[in-house]
């Protein structure tokens, strides 16, 4: 379940996330600390991910939501804690299983203010189903 | 080795066992020729027992998988720092295992924060069981879980087909396979779409009559389900309460799972030893009660075993209309009144489900299984735990009172009929008696001050007390005194075990000297010895002795409880007690195990013992 962490900067926050159990939610109030957030985690050797599959391939790697969020964004959130992702795949009707490797990975979810209260008031209830979460 | 008083062991065997016979013709009867064929009961002392082909959830035995790896089954390793509190998962798991092995698909409504999927998971991890998931929230889609045709992927040649059907993610877990196990977790149920639920019962339905799901989607294929194999369990988020678009589902919808209701947040208790628990403060699995465990057989009796039980009629009587009162307390709102997701007890499935757990689960007690499917089908839907209580008492009801047939052997089971009076009458005969000869033994010279002082245990005469003063001052072991006053509950007796205790006699020794002495003096000492906290406990317990009180009791349930006292103490502390109540608290406690249970017959004391051989042991001895 998502907590407001407090810590003094995105850079600390990136460090304290490191080997926790749930991905870490990073809002930005607009679109320029949008940017300045990306740019931060890629200089701390974050990948950005452009499909679930993507977040392991590194050990530490954001996804961006910009617009609705992708049902397997979602499934992917709330398996992760669990121990196991089984991951979909609607084209080829096949599932993929991975097991999180906690100690040596992070997973940051990067979204806006304004798209995450859309997306909560969808019913995806990302400020629970995340770990730990920063803002400025 | 241990040795077994014979007088105890004639005691267990003999008088137990003839009331457990009258009471239960299906009790497995040792002398009884075709013993063999009778199921054997097993019970579990661990509250998570694992074996290579087994694991034992509070009872609840789940084969593991004989299949190897698969990328489906959960990895063990990653739940290495999962806790068993005893409040919410270890309970989880006990009623996920009854689930899994009755095949009934079950509906867990609880708070985001209770860790329902990941306990899942790791008891698939255990029992190397495949995990299928498909979370419902936001998935409109029946194909994506049922399945669909797409485009060939593997088609090579002119012949191949362009299209073939591909399962989806609950078919894939329905597939039976051979040594595999699967479990099809439906997460968020429901934030599920109408279309999806109507095809999920569907499928349930079909899992339920044991035959064929048939996929509309492909061409309405058949496909054969066994609930033996598939394991079917929702979960999801209470409606409200913070959870946005969960609506309450229709109750009609519920009854076709076990609905378990889990609390919205994780209890204090909980929260605090799971806590202290990951920081290394606890350990990682809690103690639990004997209560906990449900006891299993191997096999399941039959339909037609059922009416051999002895007490049934009574117990299904009583249980009509505890149904009745539980469905007249659900509608009035009675009970359940703040849960959002209304539910029912319906009069079909019920019943069914009762009979199917008793089958399944009936040890040789009618009681405590009935008692026991009640609180999985009836108190498991309520969150409230004013209400589980009223629900735990209208359970409490339906038992069946076996006819108590008096026994007519004479000796220690039984013995002459004595009013309280011609025993209290008797035992001061006795202490004079005894009060006499030591006096003789004084005069003459001829027995050392300190046996004087041991043989007038359990004499609580003014004589004796003068002499154990005498013997203070002649500098006579003060623990010998202090040992000497077992059994002897007077005031000046307490009096004198105040002033040993200011003297330094260690409490220890003072508590152990209270055996027999259920007086409320006596208790309340004991409960300020342990207030102190500068105790060994197990001398309490030890000094409960011969002393069948209420209070007496409820204090060996308070140690059982808490965990922290050594259940050997607990039982040959009940030694000497043998009324009705001690016999309950050993039925509940000890008849799983039967060391414990002869040890709570057993004096391992010599002071004890000659309270016992001097007076007798009729009834409580602190009323002599």
């Amino acid at each position: 379940m998502s907590h407001t962490s407090n810590p003094k900067s995105i850079e600390e926050f990136l460090f304290v996330i490191q080997g926790g159990k749930e991905v870490g939610l990073v809002i930005a109030k607009d679109d320029e600390e949008f940017a300045s957030f990306a740019k931060v985690m890629e200089g701390f050797d974050f990948k950005r991910s452009e499909n679930i599959a993507g977040l392991f391939k590194s050990p530490k790697t954001y996804f961006v939501i910009t617009g609705d969020v992708d049902k397997d964004v979602y499934d992917f959130i709330v398996q992760y804690p669990t121990g196991q992702v089984e991951i979909f795949d609607k084209k080829l009707m096949r599932s993929q299983t991975l097991s999180p490797d906690y100690k040596n990975s992070a997973i940051v979810l990067l979204v806006d203010k304004d798209n995450l209260n859309k997306i909560q008031e969808k019913g995806f209830d990302l400020l629970s189903s995340t770990g730990p979460a920063f803002q400025a | 080795m241990t040795f077994y008083h014979p007088q105890a062991l004639l005691f267990k065997h003999k008088y137990m066992n003839s009331l457990e016979r009258q009471f239960n013709a299906l009790t497995p009867d040792p002398e009884k020729k075709d013993a063999s064929n009778a199921p054997e009961v097993i019970i579990e002392k661990t509250p998570i027992a694992e074996t290579e082909t087994d694991v034992v959830y509070l009872g609840v035995t789940l084969e593991k998988s004989k299949s190897g790896d698969d990328q489906f089954v959960p990895k063990r390793e990653q739940y290495a720092d999962f806790i068993n509190d005893k409040e919410v998962a270890l309970p989880l798991q006990r009623d996920i295992a009854i689930a899994f092995l009755s095949g009934e698909p079950l509906l867990v409504d609880g708070g985001t924060s209770l860790g329902k999927t990941t306990t899942v998971r790791k008891m698939a991890a255990e029992l190397g069981w495949e995990i299928h998931y498909a979370n419902l929230n936001g998935a409109t889609d029946v194909e994506d879980l049922m399945g669909r045709y797409i485009p060939n992927p593997h088609k090579s040649k002119p012949e191949d087909p362009e299209y073939i059907f591909a399962d989806g993610k609950v078919t894939s877990g329905l597939r039976q396979e051979e040594g595999k196990t699967k479990i099809v977790i439906l997460d968020e149920f429901n934030a599920s779409a109408p279309n999806i639920l109507i095809r999920l019962h569907e499928v349930l339905d079909a899992l339920e009559r044991g035959g064929d799901v048939i996929l509309s989607e492909d061409a309405s294929e058949a496909v054969p389900v066994n609930k033996e194999r598939t394991k079917i369990i929702a979960l999801m988020n209470p409606p409200g309460k913070g959870y946005f678009g969960r609506e309450p589902l229709d109750p009609a919808q519920l009854r076709r799972w076990v609905y378990k209701k889990l609390p919205s947040e994780l209890p204090e208790s909980t929260f605090s030893y799971s806590t202290d628990a990951l920081f290394g403060a606890e350990p990682t699995s809690q103690n639990v009660t004997p209560d906990m465990f449900i006891r299993t057989r191997e096999g399941s009796l039959t339909p037609e075993q059922l009416p051999e039980i002895p007490g049934l009629i009574e117990v299904l009587e009583k249980y009509k209309e505890f149904h009745k009162a539980a469905k007249e307390l659900l509608k009035n709102r009675k009970v359940a009144e703040d849960q959002p997701q209304a539910f029912t007890f319906d009069d079909r499935m019920e019943p069914r489900r009762v009979r199917d757990f008793v089958l399944r689960f009936y040890t040789g007690d009618i009681n405590e299984t009935f008692q026991q499917a009640l609180r999985y089908y009836y108190s498991n839907k309520l969150e409230n735990k004013a209400d589980r209580d009223m629900f735990e008492e209208l359970i409490r009801v339906v038992e069946y009172k076996p006819t108590v047939v008096p026994s007519r052997r004479k000796g220690i089971e039984a013995g002459p009929e004595r009013n309280t009076e011609e025993i209290i009458s008797e035992s001061f005969e006795i202490a004079e008696k005894i009060t006499k000869k030591m006096e003789q033994f004084l005069t003459e010279g001829s027995v050392s001050k300190n046996s004087i002082a041991l043989g007038l245990t359990g004499v609580g005469t003014a004589a004796a007390m003068e002499m154990r003063k005498q013997f203070l001052t002649d500098g006579v072991s003060k623990n010998s005194i202090a040992f000497s006053l077992t059994g002897v509950g007077t005031a000046a007796a307490m009096e004198m075990r105040k002033q040993l205790l200011t003297d330094g006699v260690p409490k220890n020794t003072i508590a152990f000297s209270l055996a027999g002495v259920g007086t409320a003096a006596a208790m309340e000492m004991r409960k300020q010895f342990l207030t102190d906290g500068d105790v060994d406990k197990d001398s309490i317990a030890s000094g409960l002795a011969g002393v069948g009180t209420a209070a007496a009791m409820e204090m060996r349930k308070q140690f059982l409880t808490d965990g922290d006292v050594d259940k050997d103490s607990i039982a040959s502390g009940l030694a000497g007690a043998n009324n009705k109540e001690s016999f309950e608290f050993r039925e509940n406690n000890f008849n799983s195990d039967d060391e414990l249970y002869l040890k709570s017959f057993i004096i391992e004391s010599v002071e004890i013992d000659a309270i016992i051989c001097r007076y007798g042991f009729e009834g409580d001895m602190s009323k002599t």
